[in-house]
């Protein structure tokens, strides 16, 4: 009796090449951004700590963003066993690439100012209007799925960082 | 090894998370109780200036209850720190060593590893029984570094009413750089503008905002201008002095207890009997000349600041005041050193307010030391220049130790011995450094050097330095309005001094 859910929720999953390259551009999206703060940070950094102190500080970053992708990958997988299909199933790349962009733009907002809401406004009104020809026009989806194809190669060096920081954070906490 | 194999490895991972037991915070305290040996409670009030204590003559009466400490204790009038803000002058305090040495020279730096280990709890022995505890993380972190030596580092959550972090949950063997990674990672460090996450920050931002909205609702009959917080937490200080008043006659003697309070670290939230406690009294911070590094505060801005900053005090002090005399009914009065301090003093003058600045002048580096003696009936003064380097090898003096060759500062007067005694014209020094490198000479900075009456304060490796040194007589001038370096036969001879110490630290920092 249990079997039937089970196999239902796994139907209306997309396909794991596409879970993966959805993936990749979350880790793309939030490491990106990760990096770019730490790089501001980092003439501090290099005065404070020692060597090994930094690249466990970078470990650190990096692990917290591997989980922080992960995570906003979990919810919108989930998302696609309870949302009708052709809300975000069909067509997962796109559609879900344009959510996670339009509420990424939306959370850098909140991050990086509060008080021009203007300019923020109208790249609001922008992204929506490019997110309504992306889903017109067929040839603009197919663009950006082979882009998300593409994408997950870097995305995986990425990937590959974050394992690595989170052996580095285990390694300083049993040292 | 092909994927599967790897894949069941990194299963196994929690496995090891399993079997890894974090250092306990709370160790077994492992020598026998003696009796001979005194107590030692240090208690630090973080930004607390000198110059704005009624006991140092200030003429607001911010510390009427550290004024009738004073009575049956030891005065320090020329007290200096080791830095200009928490890491350095915490650091100075806790390793008798300058920050030219210990290194904590920097917003949230650890000291050398080599310097950590040299802490006063270190330096008293494993007999001696070790408290630590900081509202401020970055005393913390200091205290982190002593970890070896301590018997309870108590976290700030055990006497916050919240402080929002987890890094020292999960993370508590690397927990000195974990912390300000999460601090980065959720957003709010002083350092990193921005969050390194996007999304953890909008939902820990939500929920913090919450919390603090709550707590502050449920205390704003007590606390009009807001809770006593920095960084994420949120504390009354009350519940520190609570914590020591309950627990201090249970501990395994003798002891050494360092308490590391916030107040009057701003932001400045007093209680509610002090707020606007000195708003229209009638009395104004004097004028200063702009200075070339004044941050544009305007005088009004500053006299405002100053106002608030005094209430603060005055309701720390109040709560200094409770926890003194409660020991002094206690038995501990007969056994136990108290000594009050500061890190580091707080600046309103010149266009400059806080302590994050380049300047060195007295407002921000000369703070309150007091020390009772068990028993002390009297009031000592002492006039002579000290510094925050000198309490350790006290400690260590009072608890019948040698003095170690790496200790920088002296015994304090009068508690010498005649083979410890006190140079009277000694030179103690005031040193921010924090665009240096961790290692190597400094390069870039400003020193104070203080000896009798004389400060000579030396800006170097600045861009635009508009003059690099400044010279002042204090006993003359206490506020620091006439510039007499180029006047003054003796500056020459200060400048020299200077000169051969800061060539000494480079070539041993090297």
């Amino acid at each position: 009796m249990t079997a039937k859910p089970i196999q239902a929720a796994q139907s209306r999953l997309p396909s794991k090449q596409k879970a993966y390259e959805f993936f990749s551009f979350c880790i793309f999206l939030v490491q990106t951004w990760a990096i770019y703060s730490l790089l501001r940070e980092m003439p501090s950094l290099l005065l404070r700590y020692t060597v090994w102190d930094i690249v466990g500080a970078a470990s650190y970053t990096f692990a917290f963003t591997l989980l922080e992708s992960l995570g906003l990958f979990a919810i919108f997988y989930l998302l696609t066993i309870l949302l009708p299909a052709p809300i975000l199933k069909d067509e997962f790349i796109i559609r879900a690439v344009l959510i996670f962009f339009l509420i990424n733009y939306l959370a850098m907002a909140f991050l990086l100012t509060t008080d021009q809401i203007l300019p923020w406004s109208a790249g609001l009104v922008g992204l929506l209007g490019l997110g309504y020809f992306i889903v017109k026009y067929k040839k603009i989806r197919s663009t950006i799925a082979g882009g998300m194809d593409r994408l997950s190669v870097l995305a995986t060096i990425y990937l590959v960082v974050d394992i690595l920081s989170v052996l580095i954070v285990l390694v300083r906490n049993l040292s | 090894m092909n994927r599967r194999d790897f894949l069941k490895l990194m299963a196994a991972l929690p496995l090891v998370r399993l079997s890894w037991q974090p250092r306990p915070v709370t160790h077994a305290h492992n020598a026998a109780a003696n009796d001979d040996q005194p107590n030692f409670l240090v208690l630090l009030f973080d930004a607390l200036s000198a110059k704005h204590a009624s006991l140092y003559g200030y003429p607001r009466q911010t510390t009427p209850q550290m004024e009738r400490f004073a009575q049956h204790a030891t005065v320090y009038h020329a007290h200096y720190t080791g830095g200009s803000f928490t890491n350095p002058g915490t650091a100075s305090l806790l390793t008798g060593a300058y920050p030219w040495t210990h290194r904590s020279m920097h917003l949230y730096s650890p000291m050398l590893a080599p310097q950590a280990e040299k802490n006063f709890y270190h330096a008293l022995g494993d007999n001696y029984y070790g408290v630590g505890y900081s509202h401020n993380l970055i005393a913390t972190n200091l205290l982190y570094q002593c970890l070896a030596d301590l018997d309870d580092l108590k976290m700030p959550r055990e006497l916050c009413l919240a402080d929002g972090q987890w890094s020292d949950k999960l993370f508590f063997n690397d927990y000195d750089i974990a912390v300000w990674r999460e601090r980065n990672f959720r957003g709010g460090g002083a350092l990193s503008t921005y969050a390194t996450s996007i999304f953890y920050y909008l939902f820990h931002k939500e929920q913090w905002i919450n919390q603090r909205e709550k707590l502050e609702a449920q205390y704003e009959e007590r606390f009009p201008r807001g809770l006593p917080r920095l960084n994420d937490q949120i504390f009354i200080l009350e519940d520190a002095i609570d914590w020591l008043r309950d627990h201090l006659p249970q501990l395994p003697q003798p002891f050494i207890v360092y308490f590391h309070f916030l107040p009057p670290h701003p932001p400045h939230c007093p209680s509610r009997e002090f707020v606007d406690l000195f708003k229209n009294d009638g009395w104004v911070l004097p004028m200063k000349p702009e200075h070339p590094y004044s941050m544009d505060y305007s005088i009004e801005d500053l006299r405002t600041n100053a106002a608030e900053y005094d209430e603060y005090i005055a309701y720390a002090d109040a709560e200094f005041g409770r926890l003194v005399d409660h020991i002094h009914q206690s038995s501990l009065k007969d056994n136990t050193y108290l000594l009050l301090t500061s890190d580091h003093g707080e600046m309103f003058e010149r266009g400059i307010w806080g302590h994050w600045t380049e300047t060195l002048y007295e407002e921000l580096t000369r703070i309150p030391l007091l020390i009772r003696a068990p028993g002390q009936q009297e009031r000592r003064d002492v006039h002579t220049p000290t510094s925050a380097v000198d309490v350790l090898p006290t400690l260590l003096h009072f608890a019948g130790r040698p003095i170690p060759d790496w200790c920088e500062g002296h015994v304090l007067p009068p508690y010498q011995t005649p083979d410890e005694t006190a140079d009277t014209e000694r030179s103690v020094f005031v040193v921010d450094g924090k665009f240096n490198a961790k290692r190597g000479p400094l390069q870039i900075g400003t020193v104070a050097m203080v000896k009798g009456p004389y400060k000579l304060i030396h800006y170097f490796g600045y861009k635009n330095i508009p003059k690099p040194y400044e010279m002042y007589n204090l006993q003359k001038d206490p506020e620091e309005l006439n510039d007499i370096y180029a006047t003054s036969p003796l500056a020459a001879d200060l400048q020299e001094e200077l000169a051969a110490k800061l060539h000494r630290v480079s070539r041993e920092g090297q």
